[in-house]
C-alpha cells in the first residue's frame, strides 16, 4: 500500500527530473543560439552586369501618363536606372517609364503545370511580407506579395515598376506621385487592387505597432500622409525631401495587401499566416518551421504562372538539404559554403551566386577599447582577410581590396587607399605596435581586453573564433557571447555595457540604404550610452557629426549622381574611422538548381537577370519539367 | 485495478502543476526577449516603438506571476493563445505536430522491439557463438552511433545512391500509405536502432539469469518443450525489466526525436519546440514541453500497468 502510495510521487520525481533534463537542453540550446547557415559568398567579379534585360517588367501597358503636367522620360532599354535624378525644381519630372522592350512573361520554353519545391534553411519568419523579417526571406517573400516598385534589372541597385508604373516627383520634392498600374488582382477572387488598398497598405504603419512590420516607422518617418490622388493615383506627401523615399517602395514596408481581406480576418495577427497580396502564388497553408504551400494565382497581371504549386520546404541540415536537390526531392535549394563544392560537381545542379550583401560587424566606439581610432585600426589590419575567407569561407567571399563596401559601379565608393595603404593593410607587426602605442598612452598593460556577441550560426562562430586568435596576436583578448541570433546579440549591445563588438551582416549595400545601415547612430543603444555618460571622443565626435551631416544632405538632394556621391563619402567615411558598422567583406547567397527536373536553371546560372533585387530570384522563372 | 488507475491520474495533476511551474520558469530564465526579437529589422537594429507595443500586448513586463496565471488559466478553459512568431494557435499547431510524433516515436519504438527482443532471445540462446558475439557488436555500434550520423549515412545510401527511398519530409498516410511508408521508413530506423541496441543486451542479459532459475528447470524436468520454456516460462519473466526500460525509452522518444526531426524535415514537436526556443515564442515553448514530459508520464504510468499484465503476481490495490 505504501509502495502505491508512493508511486505517485515517484512519478512527479521522475517527471521533475525529466523537465529539469529537458530544461538544460533547451537553456543549452538558447545558449547556443539558432542554427542558422552560412551565409555564402564568393569571390564574384567586382564588375556586375548592367545591361541585363529587365524580365519583370511589363505585360500589361502602362497607363496613360497623369493628366498633372508631368514630363515623360522617353522608355529606354533600361528604364529604371534614374529614380529621382531630378533637381528640386518646381517643375514634376517624370521618372520612369515602361520599357517596351522587355520580355514578357512566362519565359521562353516555360511549361506549365507541376509543382516545384524550393529548400530554405531555416524556419522563415511570417509569409506577410508585411511583417516578415530576416534578410534570407527574400527567398519565398516575393512569391505571394509584391511591392509596388521592383528591383533589377541586372542589379539589385536599379528599380523597375511592379505594381506602381510610374512615380514622379512633385512639389519641390515634398510629393511623390504614384501611378498604379491598372487591372491588378488580388489572389483569392478579392478583386482588383485599388489606390485605395495601396493608400491604405502604407498606412498601416501608423497603426500601433506600425501593425507588426519592424522598422517601418523608421523607414516612413519622413512621410507626412499617404492620400488616393484619383482612379490612378497615390500621393506620398512629405513633411521633408526624402531622396531615399523612392528606393523604400521596393521594400516590406511598400508590399501591398487587400483591405478587405486583411479586416475580414481579424487584422496583423491573423494575416501573418493567411495573407493576400498580388504575387504570382497564393499561400494556402504555412507550417511554421516546416513548409509554406502555395498555389497558382491564375489572374496574376504578368500572366499565368508556370507551376502549379510551389511548397518552400525548411531543410535546416545542410547535407539533407544538398541531399534533397540531388534527388530531386527539392528543384532550387539555398546553398551554403560549405555545400558550394560537391554542388558544382554534381552535373545535375546548376550553382548561381545571387546578390551581395556585406559582412561584418557594429561597433560601440563609445566603449573601450575600441573608442580610440588607433585600436579600431589596429584590430582591422590584424585580420588576414584572404585566410579568413579560404579558411571559414572555402573562398566563397569576396573580400574587396578597392571598395568600402558595394562592389557595383558606379555606387562603388572608392576605398584603395585604405586596403591597399598602410591605413588598413594586413600588418600584425604594425597593428601590434598601435595597441601598445594606445596601451603606454592610457597606461594599461596588455592584453587590452573587449566583449562581443555573435549568434548561434557556424559561420559567424568560426569567423569570431578567427577574429579571436588574429586579435591574440596583436595584445587583445576578444570574449565573446553566443546568442540565438542577431536580434539578441543587439539586445546584449544595447545597454552600453560591456558588449561592444556584433557580428552582423547586411543584405543590400545600396548607398540610398546607407541610412539603415547606420542607424546604430541614433539608435537605443547610443541613447543609454549618453546616459550612461559614454560619449564618442572628440575626434570620433566630429567624424559622426560629418557622416549625420552628409546623410542628411544625401537625403535632401534629388540629383542621383549628387547623392550618391555623399552617399559614397558617407560610406568611405565610416569606413576608414571603422565607425559603428563595418564592412568586412562582401558576401553572396547561393543557389543550387536541379536542372534534370527544373526548367529555368540555366537562366539563373547564366547570369540572366538573376538580380530580382529582392535579393533573390523570382520562383515564376522557373518550371518544373514534364516527364 | 481501476482505484488503482484513478489514484494515478489525481496523482497526476500535482505532477503537472510542478512541470508547469519549472517550464514556465525555463522559458523566462532563458536569455532573450521576445518582444525585442519580433522587433528586429534584418540587420538586428531593434524597432524601440514596435518593441514597446509588443511588449505592452503580450504582457511581457507584468510581474511573473501574473504572466503564470494568466497563462495556467488559459490552459484551463482551452484558450491556449496564438504563437507571437506565427500568429497561429498554439493548440492547433502543438496539435497537428503532436499526431506526427506520435506516429514517430511509435513506430521507432515498435522496430527497437522487434529488433532487440528476439535478438537478445537469440544471443541468449546461442551464448557466446558467433551470432552471440555478433549481436553484441551491433548493440555496441547500435549504442555508439549517434542517430544523426546514421540518418545521414542512410540519405546518402538510400536517397542519393540507390534512390529507393525520399531524402525526408512527411506525407501523412490519409494523403498517400505509400509515401507515408516511404518517408517513415529511414527517421525509424536511426532512432530504433539505437533503443534497440539496449534492449537487445537488456534482454540477453535478463534470459540468461532466468534460464538459470529454479522453475525453468522445472519445467524442463516436466518434460515441457524447449520453445514453451523459453517463450512462455522465461521470456515472460525475463521480459519485466525489458518492459521498464523500453517503456521508458518511449516516454523519452517522445521528447527526444528532435535531432532526427531535423535530419530528415520532418514536422515533429521537438523541432518545432526547438526552433521556438530560438524564436522566443513562451507559450509554443511552455507547451511543447508540457507535452513532451506528459509524454514521460503517461509512459511511465503504462509501464506500470504493463507489470501487471506480464506478472500476474504483481496487484495495485
Amino acid at each position: 500500500m505504501l509502495r502505491a502510495a508512493l508511486r505517485p510521487l515517484r512519478s512527479t520525481a521522475l517527471a521533475v527530473i525529466v523537465v529539469g533534463l529537458l530544461g538544460g537542453a533547451v537553456l543549452i540550446t538558447a545558449a547556443c543560439g539558432s542554427e542558422e547557415p552560412a551565409p555564402t559568398a564568393t569571390k564574384a567579379p567586382a564588375v556586375a552586369p548592367t545591361t541585363a534585360p529587365a524580365a519583370t517588367a511589363t505585360a500589361v501597358p502602362a497607363t496613360k501618363a497623369p493628366a498633372a503636367t508631368a514630363t515623360a522620360v522617353p522608355a529606354t532599354k533600361a528604364p529604371a536606372a534614374t529614380a529621382t535624378a531630378v533637381p528640386a525644381t518646381k517643375a514634376p519630372v517624370a521618372t520612369a517609364a515602361p520599357d517596351p522592350a522587355a520580355p514578357k512573361y512566362p519565359p521562353a520554353g516555360g511549361q506549365y503545370g507541376g509543382t516545384l519545391n524550393m529548400a530554405y534553411f531555416r524556419a522563415p519568419t511570417p509569409p506577410d511580407g508585411y511583417q516578415s523579417e530576416g534578410g534570407f526571406e527574400g527567398f519565398f517573400l516575393w512569391i505571394n506579395n509584391e511591392a509596388l516598385l521592383g528591383r533589377g534589372p541586372g542589379t539589385s541597385v536599379s528599380l523597375a515598376e511592379s505594381l506602381a508604373t510610374r512615380w514622379e516627383v512633385l512639389d519641390e520634392g515634398l510629393r511623390v506621385r504614384l501611378t498604379i498600374r491598372k487591372g491588378v488582382q488580388f489572389q483569392g477572387g478579392l478583386g482588383l487592387m485599388t489606390p485605395q488598398d495601396v493608400a491604405w497598405s502604407f498606412n498601416r504603419w501608423l497603426e500601433p505597432g506600425a501593425a507588426g512590420c519592424p522598422g517601418c516607422a523608421s523607414a516612413m518617418r519622413s512621410v507626412k500622409k499617404i492620400e488616393v490622388a484619383g482612379n490612378d493615383f497615390v500621393d506620398l506627401a512629405l513633411d521633408r525631401i526624402d531622396a531615399s523615399i523612392i528606393v523604400k517602395l521596393t521594400e516590406r514596408n511598400a508590399v501591398i495587401h487587400s483591405q478587405k481581406h486583411w479586416t475580414a480576418i481579424g487584422g496583423a495577427d491573423a494575416h501573418k499566416s493567411k495573407p493576400i497580396g498580388t504575387g504570382p502564388y497564393k499561400l494556402t497553408e504555412w507550417q511554421p518551421g516546416t513548409v509554406i504551400k502555395y498555389e497558382r494565382h491564375n489572374e496574376w497581371w504578368q500572366g499565368k504562372p508556370l507551376a502549379d504549386f510551389v511548397n518552400v520546404l525548411t531543410i535546416s541540415e545542410t547535407r539533407t538539404r544538398l541531399a534533397a536537390l540531388q534527388t530531386g526531392q527539392a528543384n532550387v535549394a539555398f546553398l551554403q559554403s560549405e555545400m558550394i563544392p560537391a554542388a558544382r560537381k554534381d552535373s545535375n545542379i546548376d550553382v548561381w551566386a545571387g546578390d551581395f550583401g556585406r559582412e561584418g560587424w557594429n561597433w560601440n566606439p563609445r566603449i573601450a577599447p575600441l573608442n580610440d581610432i588607433r585600436v579600431r585600426r589596429a584590430l582591422v589590419k590584424a585580420i588576414d582577410r584572404d585566410a579568413l575567407n579560404t579558411s571559414v569561407y572555402l573562398d566563397t567571399m569576396y573580400m574587396s581590396k578597392t571598395t568600402c563596401g558595394l562592389p557595383y559601379p558606379p555606387q562603388a565608393s572608392d576605398c584603395k587607399d585604405l586596403w591597399q595603404t598602410e591605413w588598413f593593410r594586413y600588418d600584425v607587426a604594425g597593428a601590434k605596435k598601435l595597441i601598445e602605442e594606445y596601451a603606454k598612452e592610457k597606461g594599461l598593460t596588455l592584453p587590452l581586453t573587449f566583449k562581443g556577441a555573435v549568434e548561434r550560426r557556424p559561420d559567424r562562430q568560426q569567423l569570431n573564433e578567427f577574429l579571436q586568435g588574429a586579435w591574440r596576436e596583436i595584445g587583445v583578448t576578444y570574449t565573446f557571447e553566443t546568442t540565438a541570433n542577431v536580434a539578441a546579440s543587439s539586445a546584449l549591445a544595447e545597454p552600453c555595457t560591456d558588449v561592444a563588438h556584433v557580428s552582423t551582416g547586411s543584405p543590400l549595400t545600396e548607398l540610398r540604404l546607407l541610412e539603415g545601415t547606420f542607424s546604430l547612430l541614433k539608435s537605443v543603444e547610443m541613447q543609454n550610452c549618453d546616459k550612461l555618460g559614454k560619449k564618442l571622443n572628440p575626434e570620433d565626435q566630429k567624424v559622426q557629426d560629418e557622416i549625420e551631416a552628409l546623410l542628411l544632405e544625401a537625403s535632401l538632394t534629388l540629383d542621383d549622381t549628387k547623392r550618391d556621391n555623399l552617399y559614397k563619402r558617407v560610406d568611405y567615411l565610416a569606413t576608414k574611422y571603422v565607425f559603428e558598422t563595418f564592412p568586412l567583406m562582401n558576401r553572396q547567397n547561393f543557389f543550387g538548381c536541379n536542372n534534370t527536373i527544373t526548367g529555368g536553371c540555366g537562366n539563373e546560372k547564366k547570369g540572366i537577370d538573376i538580380n530580382r533585387g529582392e535579393g533573390f530570384f523570382r520562383q515564376q522563372d522557373f518550371w518544373a519539367k514534364k516527364k | 485495478m481501476k482505484r488503482y488507475l484513478l489514484r494515478r491520474l489525481i496523482g497526476l495533476l500535482p505532477t503537472l502543476l510542478l512541470i508547469s511551474i519549472a517550464v514556465f520558469s525555463i522559458t523566462r530564465v532563458l536569455p532573450g526577449d521576445p518582444a525585442a526579437m519580433l522587433a528586429a529589422s534584418d540587420e538586428g537594429v531593434i524597432d524601440p516603438q514596435l518593441r514597446a507595443f509588443i511588449t505592452e500586448k503580450y504582457g511581457l513586463d507584468d510581474p511573473l506571476v501574473t504572466q503564470y496565471w494568466r497563462w495556467m488559466w488559459g490552459v484551463v478553459r482551452g484558450e491556449w493563445g496564438d504563437s507571437f512568431f506565427s500568429g497561429v494557435g498554439v493548440f492547433e499547431q502543438i496539435r497537428t505536430r503532436a499526431g506526427f510524433t506520435l506516429q514517430l516515436a511509435i513506430l521507432s519504438w515498435l522496430t527497437a522491439l522487434l529488433i532487440g527482443i528476439p535478438l537478445g532471445v537469440a544471443s541468449a540462446l546461442r551464448r557466446n557463438s558467433i551470432g552471440d558475439m555478433a549481436a553484441t557488436s551491433f548493440a555496441v555500434a547500435g549504442i555508439a552511433l549517434p542517430n544523426f550520423w546514421l540518418g545521414m549515412l542512410m540519405i546518402i545510401l538510400f536517397a542519393v545512391m540507390l534512390g529507393w527511398l525520399p531524402t525526408g519530409g512527411y506525407t501523412p498516410i490519409s494523403e498517400s500509405p505509400v509515401l507515408w511508408a516511404k518517408g517513415m521508413v529511414m527517421p525509424t530506423i536511426a532512432l530504433g536502432t539505437a533503443l534497440s541496441a539496449g534492449i537487445m543486451r537488456l534482454t540477453r542479459s535478463a534470459l540468461l539469469e532466468v534460464l538459470m532459475q529454479d522453475y525453468v528447470r522445472t519445467a524442463r524436468a516436466k518434460g515441457l518443450g524447449e520453445p514453451r520454456v523459453i517463450w512462455l516460462h522465461a521470456l515472460r519473466n525475463a521480459l519485466l525489466p525489458v518492459v521498464t526500460l523500453s517503456t521508458l525509452q518511449l516516454g523519452g522518444l517522445i521528447g527526444g526525436t528532435v535531432v532526427t526531426e531535423t535530419v530528415f524535415f520532418l514536422p515533429g514537436v521537438g523541432r518545432f519546440v526547438v526552433d521556438a526556443v530560438i524564436q522566443k515564442d513562451y507559450l509554443i515553448v511552455q507547451m511543447g514541453l508540457m507535452f513532451l514530459t506528459l509524454g514521460v508520464v503517461i509512459a511511465n504510468l503504462v509501464a506500470d500497468v504493463a507489470y501487471t499484465v506480464l506478472d500476474p503476481r504483481i496487484r495495485y490495490e
